[in-house]
């Protein structure tokens, strides 16, 4: 690899920086479902864009703009006509943030920076808490969302963008309420078979590469390193990314 | 949006700046749970006379403002059974242009143990945001604005599907503990979920001004009149 000169350190040490806040800034606008901002603002949308979890992968900007903007949008307003009749006060308020607030928290980041500085690659895990308290059902939630995350970004005009995003569930469970690991053992050993939890909220969306793409915790399985820490590298290639580059 | 260009020199420091901010950040939460609460104000608070008047700690329902209201509050000895961890995390600090102040969003998963009067003890969830405004006096780096705002405050290993779904913050532990704030303002309100977007994202900024403080002074209300919970329930 090539020697960095210290600027060129100087330069990849503020973009580090600037990606965490890039990835910190998806958590909080999907804090608030607010799906237009984030891939309208913090996303590089050209066809290399990529959304991948447990149910395949979206490539491409408008297929990603479809399953995780529109579909998304889509949930978000069917929730608001299931409410308004139960609780009026949803009335001109934006319906997307009433759907839930969906926190992935950011810990154990590991970001490296290539040597080229064009592109920066993360991984992380998310201890994430999904609530909602004006529900169709009368009921508050708290679920608790673990996964992991293995992330490309890139430098757009000077600005970091997202650029392909791996998500990998581990674990969903009602918050306090459920041991999951049991809870796994006991639908395995049902004598009516059950379905498991769905891997993500409704239904997934159309997807160019079919999953599953991860498997979530299963108590005859060993965990997958599904999106494995990012090595020290030159420049963003098939050999270094989370989803295979078109040229 | 503001974009400036810096020298090798002025951006090592700026890298600096926001490694330091988050030490001060994670340190609080080692403060908080060592139940260090006077050594926080004390060490990790401002100490210049000028920003102790205008410090501020809010939550839900409203702001402590001037450091002597914030430590009439929050200065207190917890006993035995106490403990409290409000771990931040997915850190999010944008550093003045200038360099002499920065905010910041983080979130917390935080939970609270407290003694009961009987001898027994609970312990409580209570996820939250924390926005922080933070300005550099010596040198250093110090919290200068603080808001928590709670998203839901369960007790652990109780069902939270059973609480009403408005948040009543009357009745709320962590709301009665708060007190009585300075400045009374329902700033986040649980029912809605993040729809009044407060605290929001720090933006890339230039140099402070009030309007963009996680103070009283810089909060503005969301739009539109129909703000609070329940509000057109009576339209039949």
């Amino acid at each position: 690899m090539s020697e960095l000169s210290l600027h060129q350190r100087i330069v990849n040490a503020a973009a580090s920086q600037e990606v965490e806040n890039v990835k910190a800034r998806h958590t909080y606008l999907h804090g608030r479902a607010d799906a237009t901002t984030e891939w309208d603002e913090i996303w590089c949308m050209d066809k290399n864009a990529s959304w991948a979890h447990a149910f395949g992968r979206m490539r491409g900007g408008d297929q990603v703009w479809y399953g995780s903007v529109t579909q998304y949008d889509k949930m978000c307003f069917e929730n608001w006509l299931n409410i308004f009749e139960t609780y009026p006060e949803v009335g001109g308020k934006d319906p997307r943030p009433l759907m839930e607030a969906s926190v992935h928290t950011l810990v154990t980041d590991v970001i490296e920076v290539a040597r080229d500085g064009k592109s920066a690659r993360g991984s992380f895990i998310t201890p994430g808490v999904i609530h909602s308290r004006l529900t169709d059902d009368g009921k508050p939630y708290c679920n608790v969302l673990w996964e992991r995350y293995g992330s490309d970004f890139v430098l757009v005009d000077g600005e970091w963008k997202y650029l392909h995003e791996h998500v990998c569930p581990d674990i969903l469970t009602r918050m306090d309420c459920f041991d999951w690991a049991h809870g796994e053992y006991e639908r395995l050993c049902d004598p009516n078979p059950v379905e498991g939890p769905p891997p993500t909220l409704g239904d997934p969306p159309p997807v160019t590469d079919p999953g599953p793409m991860h498997m979530p915790y299963s108590v005859l399985a060993k965990p997958r390193n599904t999106v494995p820490w990012p090595e020290p590298y030159e420049t963003l290639d098939n050999d270094n990314t989370y989803t295979s580059l078109v040229d | 949006m503001f974009k400036r260009e810096y020298t090798d020199d002025e951006l090592i420091r700026r890298v600096w700046d926001v490694e330091e901010i988050k030490k001060l950040v994670y340190k609080r939460g080692v403060y908080i749970a060592n139940d260090w609460r006077a050594r926080e104000l004390d060490e990790l608070w401002v100490r210049e006379p000028e920003h102790q008047k205008t410090a501020s700690f809010g939550k839900n329902i409203g702001w402590y403002v001037g450091m002597d209201n914030i430590r009439a509050w929050y200065d207190k000895k917890h006993g035995a059974g106490y403990m409290a961890f409000h771990p931040a995390s997915t850190g999010l600090v944008e550093l003045a242009g200038d360099g002499k102040t920065a905010k910041g969003l983080f979130y917390s998963i935080a939970n609270e143990t407290e003694a009961n009067g009987d001898g027994t003890a609970k312990a409580l969830w209570m996820p939250e945001k924390v926005a922080f405004d933070f300005i550099k006096e010596g040198g250093e780096w110090k919290i200068w604005h603080l808001v928590a705002a709670v998203d839901l405050v369960c007790e652990a290993g109780a069902d939270y599907s059973g609480q009403d779904p408005y948040p009543n913050y009357e009745s709320d532990p962590v709301m009665l503990e708060f007190g009585e704030p300075t400045v009374k303002e329902l700033i986040h309100d649980g029912t809605f979920n993040w729809w009044d977007d407060y605290p929001s994202m720090p933006a890339p900024y230039e140099t402070w001004s009030d309007e963009i403080s996680y103070g009283p002074e810089g909060w503005k209300p969301p739009k539109g009149k129909h703000y609070g919970a329940k509000e057109g329930r009576n339209y039949k």
